[in-house]
């Protein structure tokens, strides 16, 4: 008699297939410290979850902790763990390029109302209402 | 593009992926990537977000600016990409009124208004029916109205300006608005293309949420995805 193999079947989705995409981080022959290093070398986004990221320090590698958001939703670059109450670390040259904070957008408003008070347009005790 | 926030308030989702082609610079959109491609995310264009994957947050740069380059040199690191992936991000895009990324142009008054209801100034705004514009020096400066109507370079206004605009006085006249559809990128994929060419309605799939105006170089338009790869119903 034949044998009759069942292989179950999934009906994937694109979603689902893209879901599985993530990269999967280290290799566990790596040691996680050189592979931040290396993430750091390419200046990638570095998130680590709550036990890994008081290992990490940002300032010496030329990284800012994001504070604008306090906790972000991504898996560990340390222990390749998800962690749903992460700490992302941006390189400080790009930060601003990708992403806005609160001090950098009253920085613009106030500049923009400091040029309007240079031009005459208002008096310096006045504020601007916009509408 | 900066990420500003996110409508929810929640948390972002932050995903490494790998990334294929090339060209890619932090700040940009990635969308998912055609069949045979290298990796599973691939840059947006000038004109589409169609499945918005997310706004890269690093690329690959070894400078600022320097786009992110896969290898196919076996032995050599892969391409990664990090993505803040969440379908309500709130993206922050300076405007810009070329392609290239000059400044918004000015448009001075050419002729004054006795009601403020009219701005008849230098360049045509034939396009930008239903969008903005405000005053960045004079009376109304810092003011703003939705354009309601416009004939060349006349835009008319229903909600009457404060005060009579003067000769000279600059106005920035726009195509966006709270609630319009529709952008159009410059070229390096990071700003939004604000002049009277870029259309309402056409060009890729974001909409205007707000946006902050301020002056020709320093004006900015908070945008959502409306085509969020994963948050497509």
């Amino acid at each position: 008699m034949a044998t009759t193999i069942i292989i179950p079947r999934k009906d994937w989705k694109p979603k689902d297939v893209v879901k599985g995409m993530e990269h999967p981080g280290k290799s566990v022959k790596r040691v996680a410290g050189g592979w931040i290093h290396d993430l750091c070398a390419s200046r990638k986004v570095i998130c680590l979850c709550t036990s890994c990221t008081h290992k990490f320090n940002p300032g010496r590698l030329g990284y800012i902790r994001e504070k604008d958001f306090p906790v972000v939703q991504a898996k560990c670059d340390g222990c390749n763990t998800f962690d749903s109450r992460a700490t992302a670390y941006f390189f400080e040259e790009t930060y601003y390029q990708v992403r806005s904070t609160p001090a950098e957008r009253r920085r613009n408003t106030e500049k923009s109302l400091l040029n309007l008070k240079r031009e005459g347009t208002l008096s310096l005790g006045q504020t601007i209402r916009k509408g | 593009m900066q990420a500003a926030g996110l409508m929810s308030g929640g948390a972002p989702i932050i995903k490494k992926y790998k990334s294929s082609a090339t060209g890619y610079i932090a700040g940009t959109m990635f969308i998912a990537s055609a069949a045979n491609a290298s990796g599973y995310i691939s840059v947006s264009t000038t004109t589409s977000w169609a499945a918005a994957m997310g706004l890269n947050v690093d690329g690959y740069a070894l400078a600022v600016g320097a786009p992110l380059t896969y290898s196919t040199v076996q032995g050599d690191a892969e391409a990664l990409s990090s993505l803040i992936v969440n379908p309500d991000l709130i993206l922050r895009l300076l405007m810009v009124g070329s392609a290239t990324n000059a400044v918004l142009v000015d448009n001075a008054v050419l002729t004054a208004s006795t009601d403020g209801l009219t701005v008849t100034a230098t360049n045509t705004m034939s396009n930008l029916d239903e969008g903005t514009i405000w005053y960045t020096s004079g009376v109304n400066a810092g003011r703003s109205r939705k354009i309601t109507s416009v004939a060349a370079a006349v835009a008319t206004v229903i909600s009457p300006f404060p005060g009579d605009d003067a000769v000279g006085d600059i106005a920035l006249a726009i195509n966006a608005g709270p609630g319009q559809a529709g952008l159009t990128m410059g070229t390096n994929l990071l700003n939004l293309l604000q002049n009277n060419t870029a259309l309402q309605g056409a060009g890729t799939t974001g909409r205007c949420l707000d946006l902050e105006i301020n002056g020709n170089s320093n004006s900015y338009a908070l945008m959502t995805i409306e085509d969020p790869f994963y948050g497509a119903a």
